[in-house]
């Protein structure tokens, strides 16, 4: 990194951070700390919303999905936009009648104060975790491809989103995630067009398509209903409803965001804003890693992007330098037969394979000799792509991309993490305060509380197969069950408080047990479909359990 | 009348020996299960059984010999009886949970949502307003000032409020349905029991940070709110079908 990055990178960061907590340096209760007054704007709400959702991980990731698998990936999101019309016609009006800071404060006065307690005490669980990853994603690439301290990047990051997310709360994370989202796509759209800049002169935006499409980057839909695919076109859409649906409406880092609008039309627009605008931009990160993958056939690619592993001792290997001399040869072969005037097709798709066989061997020769080496290296390939080929001052503005995803997702997990403890946990059974300027500084000391959790979680990850799976899998393994709990309370008025809560234990367990009889490889299934399961189990289970219970629901309940 | 005379006594349950005991209802029909169990002894020392019918709340005896009145709360029924007559004189309230006796010998009623106050020369029985939306706790009267706070479920961040009411004057300060009021100036009092959106009003002030917010009433934006949602969803919809087809023609073109 040259000194103009680094200055890029600085001054971005801090530049973000200061805003934040200056622009809400006058926060000075509880409610405009945790709901920032109810004064964002549609166009805010809307980015807030795509920010949190978009982490570190989905610009590092995402690229290097499609370049190992294609964008097949896009399909996971196909259930979004109906989520949004559904959280738009039943969730938000009652969490505006009803006022609510969390969404779990609607589940005490539809069911009661046990139902949630168990939904509030799953989203920090899950929550929990998933904050420590969002930190931890972006710092072990960053670490490994930069050689920085892997201890010290988790600091800086985790630091900084404190101390603008303490300082000004809500209204800082949805002012700054609007910044961070420019920065973002602004940094995005840069990346895309030095892609495109690094093919051969011959080679345009069409032709790189063609070639992509040749190669099998571009088969997007899946249509073959098979459970063990993770990702066709019904998995999507059915599975992902149920994902997207729990975690735009019940996932307390993604209602507090709607939750801090002026009115309710400015959340319904936010959420709108995010239903037109999320597959797009997918789609767009997918195909930039699908641009990156046509780069490489005539860039030659590091026959690993993990690094982590490459010592001296393991370049003096014998056979690692054949296969990698044979993955040169297959290499160049490749490049010459696409850039000739008439393409053989079947001669590039050997070619490929023969070139993804080496790289499989390579990696697997790299884990005899380090038995910790980490072969599934898709998140390093973009940034290895940015490192390499991008100019300075870009690479700059790319890492603050990166940073800024990490962050602004970051903050608004703490925000929300902090404000579900506060008001779910503090003010409900421990401290029945009438300080407001104590219960302000309560709340500010938990947001520390959980950024320290957070940094910790980070400090002690391990790296998973694929970083964004990871965090899906994470949010699968609750979210069906809150879900369900939410579409009893939505939709089954002759439920009780009783049964919901039983019902919500056993689609937890039930999903639990499908999850490690996954691991264990006793089953094969989606974890998209941990979703269904869940939601499914507990509305069944409740409507099963109420016939036995002899409990009314609530009188005079707010629907 | 002797004032120091026993006039009544308060029975675990129903005597199992003796004359058949006499039910006691607001409504005056007879029932069978076993209330609040009273024996009452009139002023030729012959005694009665009354079987008072129970509602949600408090078990107490008020006695005023001076007035040959006996006050009963049977589980928040309160009941105003002379122990020489085999009915009650008064039916007062069905949920009282605490009552206090004032200096001037008035006695204080509280149920869920406010403060009666019967007063044993007239009979007559004052109601306040509304002074909670569901409940009291930490109830105190000192000075002839009863404080407590009251509950307020629509209100997050504070569920229970002070308030206080000076018995001699009838004053009351705080409270939670007058700070729910105050909250929602859209609102206003249709009777004791509801609110209702007051006409013409679409803005709330904000007194703690002297800001006038525009009402998050869900009913008023809904009906002032001209966008054509119906039509924003159909269009979300139609949009991913459009991307769908896209992406399908896409796939096709390069099925390898």
């Amino acid at each position: 990194m040259s000194l103009i990055d680094w200055c890029v990178l600085l001054f971005t960061l801090f530049a973000i951070v200061a805003y934040g907590s200056w622009r809400t340096r006058k926060n000075k209760n509880l409610e405009s700390y945790l709901k920032g007054n109810n004064s964002e704007n549609w166009a805010t709400i809307g980015l807030s919303i795509m920010a949190t959702q978009a982490s570190a991980i989905t610009f590092l990731s995402t690229p290097g999905q499609a370049y190992e698998s294609g964008m097949g990936f896009v399909q996971f999101y196909f259930g979004l936009p109906l989520a949004m019309i559904l959280i738009s016609v039943f969730f938000l009006p009652i969490y505006y009648k009803l006022k609510v800071y969390t969404a779990y404060q609607y589940l005490e006065q539809r069911f009661d104060v046990r139902v949630r307690a168990f939904t509030a005490f799953l989203f920090l669980v899950s929550r929990g975790l998933a904050a420590g990853i969002t930190i931890y994603a972006p710092a072990i690439i960053l670490s490994t491809l930069l050689d920085w301290n892997l201890q010290l990047t988790c600091l800086l990051i985790g630091g900084l989103v404190i101390i603008y997310t303490v300082s000004g709360g809500s209204r800082a994370v949805s002012l700054t995630q609007k910044w961070q989202m420019t920065i973002i796509m602004g940094g995005m759209f840069a990346a895309f067009f030095y892609v495109l800049d690094s093919f051969p002169e011959t080679i345009g935006l069409s032709e790189g398509v063609n070639i992509a499409g040749k190669l099998g980057k571009m088969e997007i839909i899946d249509t073959t209903f098979d459970l063990k695919e993770k990702y066709t076109i019904w998995s999507g859409l059915i599975a992902g409803l149920f994902l997207f649906l729990s975690y735009f409406g019940t996932d307390q880092s993604q209602v507090q965001r709607y939750l801090g609008g002026k009115t309710l039309k400015a959340s319904r627009m936010g959420l709108m804003f995010n239903g037109l605008l999320k597959i797009p931009m997918q789609f767009f990160i997918l195909f930039i890693g699908a641009m990156v993958f046509v780069s490489f056939q005539f860039n030659k690619p590091p026959i690993i992007f993990n690094t982590s592993a490459t010592n001296v001792e393991t370049q003096k290997q014998e056979n690692l330098v054949s296969i990698e001399n044979e993955y040169n040869t297959v290499f160049e072969k490749k490049k010459e037969a696409l850039l000739a005037p008439e393409t053989n097709t079947k001669n590039i798709q050997f070619l490929q394979a023969q070139q993804d066989y080496l790289r499989t061997s390579y990696k697997a020769e790299m884990s005899k000799i380090d038995k910790n080496y980490e072969e599934k290296d898709s998140d390093y390939i973009f940034l290895t792509f940015v490192l390499n080929f991008l100019p300075h001052g870009l690479i700059g503005l790319l890492l603050a991309v990166i940073f800024s995803a990490a962050m602004s997702s970051t903050a608004g997990e703490l925000n929300a993490l902090a404000s579900t403890t506060t008001i779910d946990f503090y003010k409900k059974f421990f401290k029945d305060s009438e300080d407001e300027k104590k219960d302000l500084m309560v709340s500010k000391l938990l947001t520390v509380g959980w950024g320290i959790l957070a940094i910790i979680i980070a400090l002690t990850a391990g790296l998973f197969e694929n970083l964004i799976q990871l965090v899906n899998i994470l949010g699968s393994l609750f979210y069906g069950t809150i879900l369900g709990v939410f579409l009893l309370a939505f939709f089954f008025k002759r439920i009780g408080g009783t049964a919901a809560f039983i019902a919500g234990i056993i689609g937890q367990i039930v999903v639990l047990l499908f999850h490690f009889l996954t691991v264990y490889e006793v089953i094969e299934l989606g974890y998209l479909l941990y979703n269904i399961i869940g939601s499914g189990t507990v509305i069944i289970a409740g409507v099963i359990l109420q016939l036995f219970i002899n409990q009314n629901p609530k009188e005079g309940i707010i629907t | 009348m002797d004032n120091n005379k026993k006039r009544y006594e308060i029975l675990d349950s129903l005597p199992s020996y003796g004359p058949m005991y006499i039910s006691i209802s607001e409504s005056g029909i007879p029932f069978y299960s076993e209330g609040f169990v009273v024996r009452f002894i009139k002023d030729d020392d012959t005694e009665w059984v009354a079987n008072f019918e129970a509602g949600w709340g408090l078990d107490r005896v008020f006695d005023y010999p001076e007035k040959n009145l006996i006050v009963v709360i049977a589980s928040g029924n309160g009941y105003v009886m002379n122990p020489n007559l085999e009915k009650p004189i008064k039916f007062i309230n069905s949920m009282v949970k605490e009552a206090f006796q004032a200096e001037s010998g008035d006695l204080i009623f509280i149920d869920d949502t406010g403060i009666e106050i019967f007063n044993p020369e007239n009979l007559d029985v004052w109601t306040s307003e509304r002074i909670s939306w569901d409940g009291f706790k930490e109830l105190r009267f000192e000075n002839e000032i009863i404080t407590g706070k009251s509950f307020d479920p629509t209100n997050s961040i504070k569920e229970w409020s002070e308030f206080s009411f000076n018995v001699k004057n009838k004053e009351i300060i705080g409270g939670s349905f007058r700070d729910s009021l105050k909250r929602n100036s859209h609102l206003e009092m249709k009777n004791r029991n509801e609110v209702k959106t007051k006409k013409n009003s679409d803005k709330q002030y904000d007194f703690e940070n002297n800001i006038t917010h525009e009402t998050i009433d869900d009913n008023e934006i809904e009906q002032k709110d001209p966008t054509n949602w119906k039509a924003w969803y159909w269009g979300l919809m139609i949009f991913l079908g459009v991307q769908i087809a896209l992406y399908f023609y896409i796939t096709n073109l390069y099925t390898v």
